[in-house]
C-alpha cells in the first residue's frame, strides 16, 4: 500500500537545519494495522505528514522516495496530492477539538470532503432516489448572512417608505418574504443525497443520533464525540488507508479502549490498512499487528508485535519496554509496600532507560 | 482569555448598559462649567445636574451660538451628512482592508506582504489632515475637482434644485430619479471619503492579517489540507470566517476612529457634518454644543458597539447573548433607568433620589473595602499602592521626574560597578539574547528603518540648539516669533543654497509661512515639543496603566467590574473628541492641558490591554505554583504578573510614542495646544494650510512629513520589537 524509502526531513530554524528523519524505510501492506512507536520527538508524526507533504512552511522534504500502490508520490503536482488526502489516505489528529473547525457544523465539515472525493457516489444516490442533491439552504447555515440581509432589506425598506417612493421598496420586499416563505416551501423536501452520506458516515462509526451530531457544531459534543466524528470524516471519502496521529492521546481511558476498538471494527470490515502512531506500547500490543520503533528520525525495529514484545533485539527497544512501569501483583496487599516497590521498579526501570539511551546517543 | 474578556466586556454591553451610567460620571464637572458660565451658580450642582439629564432625554440639549440655532436641531441634519461619509468611508476600508489582510497572510514574509504591511503602517502613521491637504494641493492645482462642500451649489440650488428629504445626498438624489445629482454628490464624496478609509483601512489589514497568521497556523486547517481542498479553499472557507471573528469586534472601535477623524477630514473639506460643527464651536467656546456632540458620539459609540456585538453573536458559534449579567449591574441599570424616569416627573425628587443612590452605593463601596481590608489586613498595601502611583505622576507631570532619573541612573551605575561580579555572569546569557534579537533585527529591514528613523529624530531634538541655534535676542527658543528679527512672509524653501551672507530673507531652508516663521527652526525644535509631550504621556499612561491594570486583572471580581466601568466611560467618547472637549471646557489652551488631556485620553487604552494580560496570566499555573508556595498578592503581581507582561507594554508604548504625537499634531492643527508662535508641528501645517491655494506646498509638506516620519518609525519599531519579544516567532 504505502511504501517509504530512506525520507529524509529537514526542518530550517534559527539555530540551523535540523534533520528530523535521516533516512525512514517503512513498509506498510493492504489490510494491515502498522504501529509507529518513539519517544516525542522521534519524527513519527513528522513521517506521516512528509508522506503527505503537510510539513509546516519551515519543514522540507530532502531525499527519499514515497510509494503509493507503487506510484511515486514525492514529487507529485499539487493535483494529484489533493486527490490523495482524503481520497485514498485519510488522516486522524491527535486533538479532535483543535483539529475541527470551530465554526462549522459537522454536517458541513463531512459534506465538504464528500463533495470533493464521493462527488458520482452523491449524484448517483440523488438520482436513484430522486432527491436533490444538497438543500438550497447554504447561506440559511450562516445565520449572520441572513441577519444582515434581513437588517439591509428592512432599513432600505422604511428609508424608502420614509421618502415616500413605496415602489423602491417592493424588490426587499420580495427577498423577506421569499426568506419567510422558504422555510415553508423546504418543510416537505426530503433529506438531501449529501446529508444521507453524512448521516451514512456518521452511523458508520457508531455515533447514536446521527441526525442531530450533523447538526451541531465541534463544541457541543464531547471528546470522544468529536474523535469520532474526525474517523468518520477521514473515513467518508472512501480512503484505502488511514492515517491515525496519536488518535487516543487526548482522550481519556475508558474513551481511549472504545476509539481503538472502532479503528479495529473497521479496518476489519473495510479490509483498511492502518498507520497507527503512537507512543504508548499498550495501545500497540492490544491493537497492531506489525511495530516499527523510531528514534532519532530513524527506524530501529521493525517486526511483528509478538516478537518485539517477547523478544527485542535492539537495545533501544529493550530499553523502552523496559521503561513500562509495571504492577508487581505478587507482593503483598499492603499498600505502603506496593506503592514502594512500585515507584522503585519505575524509577529504575526509567534510569535504565535514560542510561541505554545515553550509550546509544554517544555511539 | 484575552477573548473571553473581550466577549464578557461586549456581553455587558450587549445586555444594554443605558447612556445614564455614563452621563453620571462624566458630565458634572462639565456642566459645572457650563452652568457657571450660564448661570452664574445659583443651584446646588445637584439641582442642575438633574435638571441638564432632563434635558438630555428629552432632547432639549441646550442653544448654540454659533449656528444660531437649536442644538438638537443641528444634530439632526448635520448627522446626516457626517454618517453618510462615515459610512461610505466605513464600507471602503472594510471592503479593500480585509481581503488584502488576507492576501498578505498567504504571503508572509515576501515583498507583497512587506508592500502591504508598509501600506497599512503609512496608513497609521501619516496624519489624516496631512494626507487631506495633499489631495487638496493637487486636485485644486491640477484638476477642475470640486473638492469643498457636499455638492455643487449651482447645480443643487439653482439649475436644478430637487427635494432633500433625508439629508443623506446619494439617497435624495435616487429617490428624485436624478443621476447627474448622484454624480455630483459621489463626486464630492470620493476625496474625503477616502481619507478617512485610508486611516481605518490601515487598523483593519493589520489586524485581518495578524488572525489569519494565527489562524493558519491552527490544527483544523491542517485537517482541511488533509481532506485535499486546494489552497484556496482552506484560505477562503476555513481560514477567513475564523480570522473574521476577532477582527469584527475591533470594527466597532474602527468606527470611532472613524468619527475622531471625521472631525479633521471634515475641517479641511468643508464638509458641513458635526465634526467641522464642533470644531467651529470649540474654537468659540459654545460649551452646549461641545457637550451635546460628546455625548452624542459616547452615544454613536456604543450604539456601534451593540451591533458589532450582535454580529459577533451570529459569527461565532460558541458564543451566546445574555450571559454575564451578575445582580450588582442589573441593580445598578435598573436603578438610573428609574433615576432617568424619576427626573422626567419631577425634579425635586430625581435630587433626593440620585443622592440616596449614590450614598447607599458609595456607602456600600467602603464597607466592602473596609471588609477585605480587615480580614485581610496585608492587602493594605493596595491602597498604598495607588498613593505611590499618584505620586509618580506628579513627579512625571511636575518636572520633579527628571531628577528621579538621574538619581536613579546614578544609582545604578553604582550597583553595577559594586556588584560587577555577579552582574557579568548575568551578562552571558542576556548577551545570548541580544545575538538573537539583532539577528531578528537584521533579517527584518523594516525594523532597521524604524530604529534609523527614530535615532536620527531623536538626534535632531537632542541637538536642537547646534541645528538650528536659537537668535541671540530670543528669550525663549520654543517660540518662533522671536527667531528674525524681521521675519519675511511666503519665503520659498532654498535648501541648501542659503548662504549666511545672503541675508535673512534667503535663509530660510525650508521655506517660511506667512508669518514668517522659520519652518526649518520650527521643525528642529519642534520635535523637542514633540518628544516632551509623548515621553511625558507615554510614561504617565503606562505607569497608571500597569498599577491599575494589573491590580484589576489580578484580583478579578468586583474591583475588576468598577475599575472596567470606569475606563468604558472613557473610551466610548472618541479619543480626540475628549481631548479637545477637556482643552475647550476648561477653556486652557497651554501646552500642559493638553498634556493632561492626553493623559486622560490615553490611559483606558493602556489599562485595558494590561488588565486583559494579567487576566491571562493570573490562570497560569506559575501563578498557581506561586501561590502555593504561599507568596503574597503583592509579590505574585510585581514578580510574576507584571514582568510577563512587559511584552505587550514595551510594544504598546512605543507604539503610542508615534501615535500621541500623531494626536498632539491634530490638536495643534485644529488650533489647540500652546501658544500661537509654539514651535510644534501640527501648528506650522495649519500655518501652510491656507496657502495652499496660491501653490506654496512647503508650508504643510514639511512640518507633517516629519510627523508621519516620526509616527512612522515609532510604529516600525514597536512592530520589530513585537516580532523579536514573541517567542513565538522564533523558528
Amino acid at each position: 500500500m504505502l511504501e517509504i524509502k530512506d525520507l529524509k526531513t529537514n526542518f530550517n530554524t534559527y539555530d540551523g537545519v535540523v534533520k528530523a528523519l535521516n533516512g525512514v524505510n517503512l513498509t506498510i501492506k493492504d489490510g494491515e494495522i502498522f504501529g509507529l512507536v518513539g519517544e516525542t520527538g522521534s519524527g513519527k508524526s513528522v513521517t506521516c505528514y512528509s508522506a503527505l507533504k503537510l510539513l509546516p512552511k519551515t519543514g522540507e522534504v530532502v531525499g527519499g522516495n514515497i510509494l503509493l500502490n507503487g506510484e511515486d508520490i514525492t514529487h507529485a503536482s499539487e493535483d494529484r496530492l489533493r486527490q490523495i488526502r482524503g481520497g485514498e489516505i485519510g488522516i486522524i489528529f491527535q486533538d479532535p477539538l483543535s483539529a475541527l473547525n470551530p465554526v462549522m457544523t459537522v454536517n458541513e465539515q463531512i459534506g465538504e470532503i464528500l463533495l470533493l472525493h464521493q462527488d458520482a457516489e452523491i449524484n448517483k444516490l440523488a438520482s436513484e432516489k430522486g432527491i436533490p442533491v444538497y438543500k438550497s439552504e447554504k447561506w440559511k447555515a450562516s445565520p449572520g448572512v441572513e441577519f444582515t440581509i434581513m437588517a439591509f432589506c428592512i432599513s432600505f425598506i422604511s428609508l424608502f417608505i420614509m421618502l415616500g417612493q413605496f415602489t423602491f421598496s417592493l424588490p426587499f420586499l420580495f427577498v423577506i418574504g421569499m426568506m419567510f416563505l422558504r422555510d415553508y416551501l423546504q418543510r416537505d423536501i426530503p433529506a438531501s443525497a449529501l446529508d444521507l452520506m453524512v448521516i451514512d458516515a456518521l452511523s458508520r462509526v457508531k455515533l447514536p443520533n446521527p441526525k442531530q451530531i450533523a447538526r451541531s457544531y465541534p463544541h457541543e459534543l464531547s471528546g470522544g464525540m468529536q474523535q469520532r466524528v474526525m474517523i468518520a470524516m477521514a473515513l467518508a471519502g472512501k480512503a484505502k488507508m488511514l492515517i491515525a496521529d496519536e488518535p487516543t492521546t487526548a482522550l481519556d481511558v475508558t474513551i481511549q479502549a472504545q476509539i481503538l476498538q472502532l479503528i479495529k471494527d473497521i479496518q476489519k470490515e473495510e479490509n483498511m490498512a492502518v498507520l497507527l502512531i503512537t507512543h504508548d506500547l499498550g495501545v500497540v500490543a492490544e491493537t497492531c499487528e506489525k511495530v516499527a520503533v523510531m528514534y532519532k528520525g530513524k527506524i530501529v525495529e521493525e517486526a511483528s508485535v509478538d516478537q518485539i514484545f517477547t523478544n527485542p533485539r535492539h537495545e533501544y527497544t529493550r530499553a523502552l519496554l523496559s521503561a513500562i512501569p509495571k504492577s508487581e501483583k505478587h507482593l503483598p496487599n499492603l499498600s505502603t509496600n506496593k506503592k514502594s516497590a512500585r515507584t522503585t521498579k519505575s524509577e529504575s526501570s526509567i534510569d535504565d532507560f535514560l542510561k541505554v539511551k545515553k550509550e546509544i546517543i554517544d555511539e | 482569555m484575552l477573548g473571553v474578556t473581550v466577549i464578557t466586556f461586549y456581553l455587558s454591553y450587549g445586555m444594554g448598559d443605558p447612556l445614564a451610567p455614563y452621563v453620571t460620571e462624566r458630565t458634572t464637572p462639565e456642566q459645572y462649567e457650563m452652568l457657571a458660565e450660564k448661570h452664574g451658580l445659583n443651584e446646588p450642582i445637584h439641582v442642575q445636574y438633574v435638571t441638564y439629564l432632563r434635558g438630555v432625554i428629552t432632547f432639549d440639549w441646550g442653544y448654540s451660538e454659533v449656528v444660531n440655532e437649536d442644538v438638537s436641531e443641528a444634530l439632526r441634519y448635520r448627522f446626516a451628512a457626517t454618517l453618510e461619509l462615515s459610512i461610505l468611508a466605513f464600507i471602503v476600508a472594510v471592503a479593500t482592508a480585509i481581503p488584502l489582510g488576507i492576501f498578505s497572510s498567504i504571503r508572509q514574509n515576501r515583498w507583497e506582504d512587506h508592500g502591504i504591511r508598509l501600506f497599512a503602517l503609512f496608513g497609521s502613521a501619516i496624519p489624516i489632515f496631512w494626507f487631506a491637504l495633499f489631495l487638496q494641493y493637487f486636485f485644486t492645482l491640477y484638476t477642475d475637482w470640486q473638492i469643498s462642500l457636499r455638492y455643487d451649489p449651482i447645480l443643487w440650488e439653482i439649475t436644478d434644485p430637487i427635494e432633500i428629504k433625508t439629508n443623506f445626498l446619494l439617497i435624495d438624489s435616487i429617490a428624485a430619479g436624478s443621476w447627474p445629482h448622484f454624480i455630483d454628490a459621489l463626486k464630492h464624496m470620493i476625496l474625503p471619503a477616502t481619507v478617512l478609509a485610508y486611516g481605518s483601512m490601515a487598523t483593519i489589514i493589520r489586524l485581518m492579517r495578524g488572525n489569519m497568521l494565527d489562524v493558519l497556523g491552527q490544527d483544523y486547517i491542517r485537517t482541511a489540507k488533509s481532506k485535499g481542498l486546494s489552497e484556496n479553499q482552506v484560505t477562503y472557507k476555513h481560514g477567513a470566517p475564523n480570522a473574521m471573528i476577532p477582527t469584527v469586534t475591533l470594527l466597532g472601535m474602527g468606527f470611532a476612529g472613524l468619527i475622531n477623524g471625521s472631525v479633521l477630514t471634515e475641517t479641511i473639506f468643508t464638509w458641513p457634518g458635526l465634526g467641522a460643527w464642533a470644531i467651529t464651536a470649540m474654537r468659540s467656546l459654545d460649551v452646549s454644543a461641545i457637550l451635546a456632540y460628546t455625548l452624542f458620539s459616547a452615544f454613536l459609540y456604543i450604539i456601534a458597539n451593540l451591533i458589532v456585538d450582535i454580529l459577533y453573536a451570529f459569527l461565532d458559534p460558541r458564543v451566546e447573548l445574555g450571559g454575564h449579567s451578575s445582580i450588582a449591574e442589573i441593580l445598578v441599570v435598573s436603578l438610573s433607568i428609574l433615576m432617568l424616569i424619576i427626573t422626567l416627573i419631577n425634579i425635586d425628587a430625581a435630587v433626593w433620589f440620585g443622592f440616596l443612590i449614590l450614598v447607599s452605593l458609595s456607602g456600600l463601596t467602603i464597607y466592602s473595602i473596609s471588609k477585605r481590608m480587615i480580614e485581610n489586613p496585608e492587602d493594605a498595601w493596595v491602597i498604598f499602592l495607588f498613593a505611590g502611583t499618584m505620586f509618580v505622576v506628579w513627579s512625571i507631570l511636575s518636572g520633579f521626574f527628571m531628577t528621579i532619573i538621574y538619581s536613579s541612573l546614578i544609582v545604578y551605575t553604582g550597583y553595577l560597578i559594586y556588584y560587577w561580579q555577579d552582574v557579568k555572569e548575568g551578562l552571558g546569557p542576556k548577551l545570548d539574547e541580544f545575538k538573537r534579537s539583532s539577528y531578528q533585527i537584521k533579517k527584518n529591514p523594516l525594523t532597521i528603518l524604524g530604529l534609523i528613523l527614530v535615532i536620527s529624530l531623536l538626534s535632531i531634538a537632542l541637538f536642537a540648539p547646534w541645528l538650528a541655534p536659537p537668535a541671540e535676542t530670543q528669550r525663549d527658543p520654543m517660540r518662533m516669533e522671536e527667531h528674525f528679527e524681521y521675519n519675511f512672509n511666503h519665503q520659498p524653501p532654498c535648501y541648501f543654497s542659503c548662504t549666511a551672507e545672503s541675508g535673512e530673507e534667503d535663509g530660510y531652508i525650508l521655506g517660511s509661512t506667512d508669518r514668517g516663521y522659520d519652518i526649518y527652526y520650527g521643525i528642529v525644535w519642534g520635535s523637542r515639543t514633540s518628544l516632551d509631550v509623548a515621553v511625558k504621556v507615554v510614561f504617565t499612561g503606562t505607569f497608571i496603566a500597569a498599577v491599575i491594570g494589573a491590580v484589576s486583572g489580578y484580583y478579578g471580581g468586583r474591583i475588576d467590574d468598577i475599575v472596567m466601568r470606569i475606563t468604558d466611560v472613557f473610551i466610548a467618547i472618541p479619543g480626540l473628541v475628549l481631548a479637545l472637549a477637556i482643552i475647550a471646557v476648561t477653556g486652557d489652551n497651554s501646552i500642559e492641558m493638553l498634556m493632561y488631556a492626553l493623559i486622560i485620553v490615553w490611559w483606558p487604552g493602556f489599562t485595558r490591554i494590561i488588565r486583559a494580560e494579567a487576566l491571562r496570566i493570573r490562570k497560569l499555573p506559575y501563578i498557581e505554583a506561586a501561590k502555593a508556595s504561599g507568596a503574597s498578592d503583592f509579590r505574585i503581581i510585581f514578580q510574576h504578573v507584571l514582568p510577563n507582561c512587559i511584552t505587550s507594554i514595551i510594544v504598546i508604548a512605543t507604539m503610542d510614542m508615534g501615535g500621541i504625537v500623531l494626536s498632539l499634531a491634530a490638536l495643534g492643527f485644529l488650533g489647540f495646544g500652546g501658544g500661537p508662535d509654539l514651535a510644534e508641528w501640527g501648528k506650522l501645517v495649519s500655518f501652510g494650510q491656507d496657502d495652499i491655494l496660491t501653490g506654496e506646498w512647503w508650508g504643510f509638506f514639511f512640518p507633517g512629513l516629519a510627523i508621519a516620519l516620526w509616527a512612522l518609525g515609532f510604529y516600525l519599531l514597536g512592530d520589530g520589537v513585537r516580532d523579536i519579544l514573541d517567542p513565538k516567532q522564533r523558528n
